[in-house]
C-alpha cells in the first residue's frame, strides 16, 4: 500500500493518577493511519484501546494525562514534548492548543463515534436539529443549506424519509438507527479520519451487518480513514485492513489483517484466536487464556504478558520486549519479493535475538487463574 | 455423565420439561386508562411447543426482543404464562400455586447475566452458595458448608476462597460462584441467561469450559439464552431460534448450523462477521428492522422481512384466512417467474421501507414508472395484472402517497400468501431419526407429522 500517512502515534503515554496509585492505561503505544485505509485496534476489556483512541482526540479527562508520545496529524502536532534541562517533559510549542484542536481538528478533520449513541445523543433536541448544528459548527454551511446537507447525509446512512424523521427525537430512533445518525453526524463533516469506538457492540448481529455494510460503502465512496476500536475479531477479519493487538496499555502485535490471522506471531493474539468461539465450525474444546489481566497499576515487569502466556521463559521476566519485524515473507516462500510488506511487527523476544531460546520455561504455575492482586475491578 | 441424586425416574435423554401451547402477553400500558384506549398486548411469547431432555443443553437464540428471555423465565414460573401448560417431570407448574412452587425451586435454578449485580457485596462467597440449600433445608451446617467448599473447587476456584467477598473476584470469577451457587441444591435445570456475554473472550472461554465440566459432572440439563450464535454452536445440543415471539426452528446443534431451513435461521447465520480475513463467501444482510411485538404480522411473523416470501397462488388459502383487506384482493395464482417474483417483492420492501427516493424524477406517474422499472425490475418485469397494479402504486408515489402505496401492494403481494394467512409449524423427519421443527410453509410439502 502505497497510501500517504496522515496519522502518525509514535510512543504514546496515558496515564491516570488514581489514589490507588498510577494507572499505567496506555503505556508506549506506536501505529500509524493511512488514507483509505481502516485500521483495527482489538483487545479485551482494560487493555487501553479506548484510551489510546481518545488520546489522540485530547478528550482525556482528569485524573488521566497525556504524559509523553508525539501525536501528528499531516502537518499538525496533536501532541508533542520536549525534554528540559531538569529532565523533564514540557509540551512543545508546536502542539495544538485546545482552541485549535476544537477548531482544526475534531469534528471537520478527526470525528469520532462511540459505542453508545444515547450518550452521544441530546434527548431533548430532535435529531435533524442535532445533526444540522453539528453540519453548522464544522462546516461553512448555515440555516438552509445546512438543513439540507443534514437531509442528505441521514437519508446517505439510510435512514428512510429523512425529511419527516428530522424533528422525531432520538429515543424515537432504534439503536441501529441512531448509530446511523451518528455516522451521518461524523460525515456531515467531511472528516479525513473517524475513530469509531466499538460502535457496533450493542446491536444485534442482523443490526451490525447493515452498519458494517453502510461503513464499507460510504468508505469506498467518501475515502475516509478509519481506526475501528473492538473486541471482536469477527469484525476485524471483515473490515480491517491493518491491526494492532493491545493488551494492558501496549501493542503487541500489529500487521496486515491476514497476517495478524493466518500468519499470528505473539502467543497473546494467537491465545485470543484460540479462545473464540467460532461461528462457522463446531469446535470441541477451548483453550481459554489463563488467568485474567493483571492491573495496569503495577503492570508485570518486561513482558506484561508473560504471567498467563504458555510460551513464558524466565528471559520474559527480565528482558522488555521490543518491536520486531516478522512479516517480510507474505506468500510463505522464504524470499521477500516486491509488494510483499514489512508491516507485521510483534513485541515478544521468541522473534529477538535476546536470549529467549536459551532462558528456562517458567514453572506452570497450575491454574494460573487464581490471582488476586490488583484484580479488583 | 453421572447423574444426579434426585433423578426420579427421568433418565438422561428422556423428557424433562414439556412446554405446550404456552404463550406470555405483557399489557404495554399499565393501568385501567390503557385498557381504555384499547392498547394491545405485547405477544412476548405466543403459543411456543418444545420439549427438553434431561442432560441436554437447549439454547434459545435470537436477537432482543424475541422473547428468548421471557420464555426462559416463564418455563421456570418466574412469570405466569397466560396461556399453555409446562409440565415438569410430569406435573403441570401452571396447576401450582406459587407456595406449591417453591419447593421445586430447588430443582430449577438460574445463572444472569452481569456478575457484577447478581451477588450480594455483604456476603461472604460461601454465605452467598449456601443461601439457597439453606432456603430449601437442605443439609446441617457442617453439610452446607463442605458441599460449598467442594462446589468452589469444582468452578476452578478454591475451598479458601469461602471467607473472601465478591468484590475480591474478577467478572469471571464471580460468574464462576454464581454457578456454584446454582449447583447447591443439585438442581435438575439451571437457566442461564446470557452468563458469558458480559465478559471477554479469553474469560468467556474459562467459563463456558467449566459449565461443560459441571454439566459432565452433575448430569444438569442447561436452558442457555444466547443472542451469540457461535457461543451457543460451542455449548448446545439442540437450539431453538427465536423471532419476535415464535419458535422459527429447532434442531440438534450441527444441523441447525451446518443445514439451517428457516430463512430467519440463515440470515442471522449469514449476518455473523466470521473471524477469518480469507473466509469465503459474502456475509448477508438481513434489510429492515423487527416489527413491534404489540401488533405482529399476521402468519409467519418474519414475512415481512423474508427474502423467500411464497407467492400468493402457491398453495390454497381460504377466504377465512386472509385478513380482512386483503381478502378483496385476490384468491388467485399469478404465476410470476421467480426472478420476477423477486423483483416485485424487493419493490414491495422498498416502499414500505421508503429506501429509495424519487426527488431526481419528474412527478408523472409515466416517469415515475420508467424509474421504477429500470431500478427495480431491470431483466423481468411483470405483465398483466401485477403490471396493473405496480401503474397504480406508481400513480400513487408520483403525487408523493406513499403509504397508500405501500398499503395496496401489501394487500395485493404480501397479505395473500399463505405466509401472511397461516402460522407455519412442520415437523420434519431428518436422517438422523431426529425430528426437527421448522415454522416455515417451504417446508409443507415435507412434513411428515403434523402433530404440531
Amino acid at each position: 500500500m502505497s497510501n500517504e500517512t496522515i496519522l502518525e502515534v509514535d510512543g504514546l503515554k496515558t496515564h491516570f493518577y488514581t489514589e490507588q496509585g498510577v494507572v499505567r492505561a496506555v503505556d508506549g503505544v506506536s501505529f500509524d493511519v493511512r488514507e483509505r485505509e481502516i485500521v483495527g485496534i482489538v483487545g479485551e476489556s482494560g487493555a487501553g484501546k479506548s484510551v489510546a483512541t481518545t488520546s489522540i482526540l485530547r478528550l482525556i479527562e482528569e485524573p488521566g494525562q497525556i504524559v509523553d508520545g508525539e501525536i501528528t496529524y499531516r502537518d499538525l502536532t496533536i501532541v508533542g514534548f520536549e525534554e528540559q534541562d531538569d529532565g523533564t517533559l514540557t509540551p512543545r510549542e508546536a502542539m495544538l492548543s485546545n482552541r485549535e484542536m476544537r477548531d482544526q481538528v475534531r469534528g471537520n478533520e478527526i470525528a469520532i463515534i462511540f459505542q453508545d449513541p444515547m450518550e452521544s445523543l441530546n434527548p431533548v433536541y430532535s435529531v435533524g436539529h442535532q445533526v444540522t448544528e453539528f453540519i453548522e459548527l464544522n462546516r461553512e454551511l448555515s440555516g438552509g443549506d445546512a438543513r439540507q446537507e443534514a437531509i442528505d447525509m441521514l437519508r446517505e446512512v439510510g435512514i428512510p424519509e429523512p425529511e419527516n424523521r428530522f424533528d422525531d427525537y432520538p429515543h424515537e430512533f432504534s439503536g441501529g438507527m441512531r448509530q446511523r445518525v451518528l455516522i451521518a453526524m461524523a460525515l456531515g463533516c467531511r472528516p479525513t479520519l473517524i475513530i469509531a469506538d466499538e460502535p457496533t457492540t450493542a446491536l444485534d448481529v442482523t443490526v451490525e451487518g447493515q452498519i458494517l455494510d453502510l461503513v464499507k460503502d460510504l468508505q469506498t465512496k467518501y475515502g475516509t480513514s478509519f481506526i475501528w476500536v473492538t473486541h471482536d475479531m469477527g469484525i476485524v477479519a471483515e473490515i480491517c485492513d491493518r491491526v494492532n493487538v493491545m493488551y494492558l496499555g501496549e501493542i503487541v502485535e500489529q500487521g496486515p489483517v491476514d497476517d495478524i490471522f493466518h500468519d499470528t506471531k505473539h502467543p497473546y493474539t494467537q491465545k485470543l484466536l484460540e479462545s473464540i468461539p467460532r461461528p462457522d465450525r463446531t469446535v470441541t474444546e477451548l483453550d481459554p487464556i489463563a488467568g485474567t489481566m493483571p492491573s495496569a497499576i503495577n503492570p508485570p515487569r518486561a513482558c506484561r504478558f508473560h504471567t498467563r502466556c504458555p510460551d513464558a521463559r524466565v528471559a520474559c521476566t527480565e528482558v522488555e520486549p521490543r518491536f520486531v519485524a516478522v512479516g517480510n515473507d507474505a506468500d510463505g516462500d522464504g524470499d521477500e519479493h516486491e509488494g510483499e510488506h514489512n508491516d507485521h511487527r510483534t513485541a515478544c523476544i521468541k522473534y529477538d535475538d535476546v536470549g529467549y531460546w536459551d532462558s528456562v520455561p517458567l514453572e506452570k504455575v497450575g491454574d494460573r487463574d487464581i490471582q488476586y492482586v490488583g484484580d479488583r475491578s | 455423565m453421572s447423574g444426579g441424586t434426585a433423578d426420579e425416574g427421568v433418565a438422561t435423554g428422556e423428557t424433562l420439561m414439556e412446554v405446550d401451547g404456552m404463550s406470555k402477553y405483557f399489557q404495554s400500558e399499565g393501568g385501567f386508562l390503557a385498557s381504555l384506549r384499547g392498547a394491545a398486548d405485547v405477544k412476548a411469547v405466543d403459543d411456543v411447543t418444545f420439549d427438553i431432555k434431561k442432560g441436554e443443553t437447549l439454547a434459545l437464540v435470537g436477537e432482543s426482543g424475541c422473547g428468548k428471555s421471557t420464555l426462559a423465565r416463564t418455563i421456570l414460573q418466574l412469570h405466569r404464562p397466560t396461556e399453555g401448560s409446562i409440565r415438569f417431570k410430569g406435573t403441570d407448574l401452571t396447576d401450582l400455586s406459587s407456595r406449591e412452587i417453591r419447593p421445586l425451586r430447588q430443582d430449577m435454578q438460574m445463572v444472569f447475566q452481569d456478575p457484577h449485580s447478581s451477588l450480594n457485596p455483604r456476603l461472604k462467597v460461601g454465605q452467598i452458595i449456601e443461601e439457597p440449600m439453606k432456603a430449601h433445608d437442605m443439609y446441617d451446617a457442617a453439610g452446607r458448608r463442605e458441599r460449598a467448599e467442594k462446589l468452589l473447587e469444582s468452578v476452578g476456584l478454591e475451598a479458601a476462597h469461602y471467607h473472601r467477598y465478591p468484590h475480591e473476584f474478577s467478572g469471571g470469577q464471580r460468574q464462576r460462584v454464581n454457578l456454584a451457587r446454582a449447583f447447591s441444591t443439585d438442581p435438575e435445570i439451571i437457566m442461564c441467561d446470557e452468563p458469558t456475554s458480559a465478559l471477554d473472550v479469553s474469560v468467556q472461554a474459562q467459563v463456558l469450559n467449566v459449565m461443560k465440566r459441571l454439566q459432565d459432572e452433575f448430569g444438569v440439563t442447561y436452558l442457555f439464552i444466547s443472542h451469540d450464535m457461535s457461543v451457543v454452536r460451542y455449548v448446545a445440543d439442540r437450539v431453538a431460534v427465536m423471532y419476535l415471539g415464535h419458535v422459527a426452528e429447532l434442531a440438534e446443534k450441527e444441523a441447525l448450523f451446518e443445514n439451517p431451513k428457516h430463512p430467519y435461521t440463515r440470515a442471522l447465520l449469514d449476518s455473523i462477521p466470521v473471524p477469518d480475513p480469507r473466509s469465503t463467501g459474502e456475509r448477508g444482510t438481513l434489510a429492515g428492522d423487527v416489527p413491534s411485538p404489540t401488533n405482529p404480522p399476521s402468519g409467519c411473523r418474519f414475512r415481512t422481512r423474508c427474502p423467500k416470501l411464497i407467492q400468493p397462488g402457491t398453495y390454497d388459502v381460504t377466504r377465512e384466512e386472509l385478513a380482512d383487506d386483503a381478502a378483496g384482493a385476490a384468491l388467485q395464482s399469478y404465476d410470476l417467474d421467480e426472478p420476477t417474483w423477486r423483483n416485485v417483492i424487493g419493490f414491495v420492501r422498498a416502499v414500505d421501507r421508503r429506501s429509495f427516493t424519487l426527488e431526481n424524477v419528474e412527478d408523472s406517474p409515466d416517469a415515475v414508472r420508467a424509474f421504477l422499472d429500470e431500478r427495480f425490475f431491470a431483466g423481468s418485469t411483470p405483465s398483466g395484472e401485477p403490471a396493473d397494479v405496480i401503474d397504480d402504486a406508481a400513480r400513487l408515489l408520483a403525487e408523493e402517497r406513499w403509504d397508500e402505496a405501500a398499503d395496496h401492494l401489501r394487500t395485493t403481494f404480501e397479505e395473500p400468501s399463505i405466509c401472511a394467512a397461516r402460522r407455519p409449524a412442520y415437523v420434519l423427519e431428518e436422517d438422523v431419526e431426529e425430528e426437527r421443527f421448522v415454522a416455515c410453509h417451504l417446508y409443507r410439502d415435507s412434513e411428515t407429522d403434523s402433530s404440531h
